[in-house]
């Protein structure tokens, strides 16, 4: 009885956590009072924002005109996703340095957290600085991070905060930046570009092969980016660099809205990998709280024989509203997906891809792997589209979905645009249950159910998690069997 | 009334038009049929009008734009004296089956035949209008609102319990279009009671030169135990237009068997709408689509399983050239608790010219677990491998292809229940193809 009044507790506080008040709230009582702007959006909190961040002038223009251009957009509402209507105007846009209300030791932490620590088998130590306790733990991670930036630096590669690139590179900044995802690409987008707090820039020069996954985890103000984070990478001729984003432990996070904008740049010969693992709070079981993730992710292959490769597991966030993109417009030029989107319990996930064949003798792959359990919804979105130049081009589509429960939904909206007869397009789904045969073979031999399904899983989803970067791969795994907890038997 | 003011500028001039004829469609009705069908009408017309007409902002219709369509300024048709025709068209299907001829909307039944008209089953039956929209309720949709709006007149086709109606109906639309442009809405209602059959063809004629719009909606139960074998010729030339939507429920372990020939027309869009209500209900769906010109035919299908254990099972296949446009919209629906549910769909696309367009979607939106569904798409040109291998035989390329493609059609037209019509349909396409001319 104890523990589920302690197991109740601390589901309240994760409410009150991810609630609009405590937000408010804290957002006063922060002692860096003036970090913080009031709620709402006009004009003056974007040019309070871009002041604080000391950012010239053309880059308080270019939120302007994103801003200017947002009051016209209409928030889409065509995803299978359903949720509360946002106010816009209680959002504070501007509060990314606060450090509200953080647990002093692991033993304040919710301890359901601490047992999804303990079975990823994170080190101590990198529990702490998940779970956002105050520890000196960070500085060593800082003097880590410094330690890969000298060694980069070394290359020509830059990676930094987007804070520090339009300071230091507003040459390559101003090039590249809103080329893939315009200001005015779509509702969120706009709003992004408008207030975006900070986030990645990455550059890889000429000729050069990153030598380490690069991560957000090794960037020393990597914590607390904020809701609205923009992120840039670009590689550059005949380079190839590996980005890996999020992190498998659970994230505890203040904001409900999730607006982030990511654009990959490959150009001639280059190779872009951007990995993505996910596990925002997704809510209570009952879908109370949680985060709103809608992201605009685009890749653009700009050279000849280019090469970018989303892979994502999605584990978090109660709704998901994500469509990592690959323009193809290089001849020869590869775009590829790979994809695991589990919902549990209320969750709702509108994901998938877009590939546009522009350049000739282009190709695409997608593999999209759907779980849904409890009372989740989980949509695969797509859309190939094969433009009238793109001559042989090529692309094959597989996604597939799993149900497991009689209440969820699993659905699969395939877009297929064909202007080019040379164009060969497959598209294959398949929607099945984990079968009752199979499982009972498993506790035939011993095995229990939970870990009969979390096998199955993982074999269903090998495609894709072989894709990832080694050390992600073995904690996504174990994440999967997870976020399925309790959604058998 | 008042959404008129918010509809795009675009297409306000078509929506008072249509506004404004339908005003003088029940001028000339003169209450005629009684109160509750004309307020069925002036409902149906405020949704239509509170809806708009469907732009390519609307999902449904995201690849097929309306618009160019009705800018042909199709006006309402009128009743025309058809008694001399009546005979000479009717014999030119005669081998086919019982023909009923339905021109400008009006039925002129066979004697002696389970077909009757809409019209005098609402005159002599005021309760039948209840029957009317149910499979194919005008909220929401504005082609039946559209349809409800002008409906006037029908086949009303009932086979009682046990019935096995061994001759196919053939239902010929005919559309004069010899004074101009002309629209043509057409209400269809089927009842099949228990263990009985039918098979039922729709096919579409037109008179004179002119450009002719079919909007076509038939409501369809089909009984416990009972099969509709239903297939849509369209074969018609370029001047003829259809817009049709078969609404069709399947009891307890009753069988549908659709094809769908679409090889002739301008703008062709059908909206079959399979609703699986009874345990062991079958629907099987077959399309064929052989496009060139400026044609554009658009599949738009909904297979809803509403019940467990129902098996249904979709293939469309087109093949296009020119500067034609496909597009498959296939959308399989399981609802909660449906479970055993097999269901199985597959779209394959031949390109031929570079000015060709295709879009397709599959569509599943699945809310039982225990189920089985696939889908599968292709999109491609002919198999080089099988071209060449047929040119080391001696075949020229054109003769190749002819082949191939004929082939593909085949696995189609080879569903088409009635002898007769499926080797008049594959003279049809092999004379589409080029392959009439081989040796």
């Amino acid at each position: 009885m104890r523990a589920v009044n302690e197991y109740n507790e601390h589901v309240d506080i994760l409410e009150h956590i991810t609630s609009e008040d405590y937000q408010y709230k804290y957002g006063f009582e922060s002692q860096i009072e003036e970090e913080v702007v009031p709620p709402g959006l006009d004009e003056s909190i974007i040019r309070t924002i871009s002041a604080k961040k000391g950012e010239p002038e053309w880059m308080l223009q270019w939120r302007l005109d994103a801003f200017r251009a947002w009051q016209y957009m209409k928030e889409p509402h065509w995803a299978n996703v359903r949720y509360e209507p946002i106010d816009y105007q209680a959002i504070s846009y501007y509060a990314a340095p606060k450090r509200a209300a953080q647990p002093r030791s692991l033993e304040e932490v919710d301890p359901e957290l601490r047992r999804t620590f303990e079975k990823l088998g994170i080190p101590l130590h990198e529990q702490e600085i998940l779970a956002g306790v105050a520890v000196d733990a960070v500085l060593d991670s800082v003097s880590v991070a410094t330690t890969f930036r000298e060694k980069l630096q070394s290359l020509g590669i830059i990676f930094c905060s987007m804070s520090e690139a339009i300071r230091e590179y507003p040459d390559l900044v101003r090039r590249y930046l809103g080329t893939v995802v315009p200001p005015n690409d779509n509702f969120f987008a706009a709003l992004n570009s408008a207030v975006f707090s900070d986030g990645s820039f990455c550059y890889v020069p000429p000729g050069v092969r990153c030598p380490i996954e690069l991560s957000t985890y090794f960037r020393i103000n990597a914590r607390n980016t904020g809701q609205f984070e923009r992120t840039l990478i670009i590689a550059d001729e005949g380079a190839y660099v590996s980005y890996l984003e999020g992190c498998t432990a659970p994230m505890r996070d203040e904001n409900q809205l999730h607006a982030a904008v990511v654009e990959l740049i490959a150009l001639k010969d280059a190779e872009i990998k951007y990995s993505t693992v996910q596990n925002w709070y997704p809510g209570d079981k009952e879908g109370r709280g949680g985060i709103y993730n809608f992201v605009t992710k685009r890749g653009i292959c700009l050279g000849e024989n280019s090469k970018i490769s989303w892979t994502q597991v999605e584990t978090g966030s109660a709704i998901t509203w994500k469509y990592p993109s690959v323009i193809l417009k290089g001849d020869n030029s590869v775009g590829e997906f790979y994809s695991v989107a589990v919902t549990n319990h209320r969750q709702q996930a509108d994901t998938g891809t877009k590939m546009t064949h522009v350049g000739r003798n282009t190709r695409s792959r997608i593999v999209s792997k759907g779980i849904s359990a409890g009372y989740s919804q989980n949509s695969y979105r797509g859309l190939v589209r094969v433009n009238p130049s793109a001559e042989n081009a090529r692309n094959f589509s597989q996604c597939d979905s799993l149900l497991i429960g009689d209440q969820c939904g699993a659905h699969t909206f395939p877009y297929i645009e064909v202007n080019n007869p040379t164009a060969i397009v497959e598209h294959e789904a398949t929607t099945s249950k984990i079968g009752e045969d199979i499982l009972f073979y498993c506790n035939q031999r011993g095995i229990d159910t939970e870990t009969a399904v979390a096998l199955i899983i993982n074999g269903y989803a090998r495609e894709v998690l072989s894709k990832l970067p080694m050390e992600f791969a073995v904690e996504a795994q174990k994440l999967l069997a997870i976020s399925l907890e309790g959604s058998v038997g | 009334m008042s959404t008129v003011s918010t509809q795009s500028p675009v297409q306000s001039p078509i929506l008072e038009r249509i506004v404004r004829e339908h005003r003088q469609f029940l001028d000339r009705l003169n209450g005629q049929q009684g109160k509750h069908l004309a307020t069925l009408r002036l409902q149906a017309m405020e949704e239509f009008q509170r809806l708009g007409i469907p732009t390519v902002r609307h999902e449904e219709w995201k690849y097929t734009n309306l618009f160019p369509l009705l800018a042909k300024n199709f006006s309402l048709a009128t009743e025309v004296d058809a008694a001399q025709m009546t005979d000479t068209v009717s014999a030119q299907f005669r081998h086919w089956g019982e023909p009923a001829l339905v021109v400008n909307g009006m039925l002129h039944p066979p004697a002696a035949s389970v077909v009757g008209s809409l019209r005098h089953a609402l005159e002599m039956d005021q309760s039948f209008l209840t029957e009317l929209g149910k499979l194919a309720p005008f909220k929401g949709d504005a082609i039946i609102a559209w349809n409800t709006a002008f409906l006037r007149d029908g086949a009303v086709i009932r086979v009682g319990d046990g019935v096995e109606y061994g001759t196919p109906i053939v239902l010929v639309s005919l559309l004069d279009g010899r004074d101009g442009n002309v629209v043509v809405h057409e209400r269809h209602l089927l009842q099949l009671g228990r263990r009985s059959s039918l098979t039922l063809v729709l096919v579409q004629r037109s008179l004179g030169d002119g450009q002719v719009l079919l909007e076509q909606v038939l409501e369809g139960w089909v009984g416990e135990d009972s099969t509709l074998r239903l297939i849509l010729v369209q074969d018609a030339p370029a001047t003829n237009h259809a817009i049709t939507t078969h609404c069709i429920e399947l009891e307890r372990n009753a069988r549908l068997h659709m094809t769908t020939i679409s090889i002739g027309g301008g703008f062709i869009r059908n909206m079959p709408v399979v609703r699986l209500a009874g345990e062991g209900a079958d629907a099987q769906l077959y399309g064929l689509t052989i496009a060139d010109g400026t044609m554009l035919v658009d599949h738009h299908t909904t297979v809803d399983h509403a019940v467990p254990n129902c098996t249904s099972n979709e293939l469309y296949k087109a093949i296009l050239d020119g500067r034609s446009t496909g597009v498959f919209n296939g959308k399989i629906v399981v609802r909660p608790h449906a479970q055993k549910t097999s269901a199985y769909q597959a779209n394959r696309n031949i390109v031929l010219s570079n000015r060709a367009t295709i879009n397709t979607k599959p569509q599943l939106e699945i809310f039982a677990n225990d189920v089985r569904c696939t889908h599968g798409c292709t999109v491609g040109r002919l198999d080089r491998e099988a071209l060449f291998y047929l040119r080391t035989r001696g075949l020229s390329t054109k003769e190749a292809e002819a082949l191939l493609l004929t082939a593909f059609a085949e696995e189609i037209t080879g569903t088409v229940p009635l002898n007769v019509l499926r080797t008049e349909i594959n003279a049809q396409i092999e004379h589409l193809l080029g392959a009439d001319e081989l040796a």
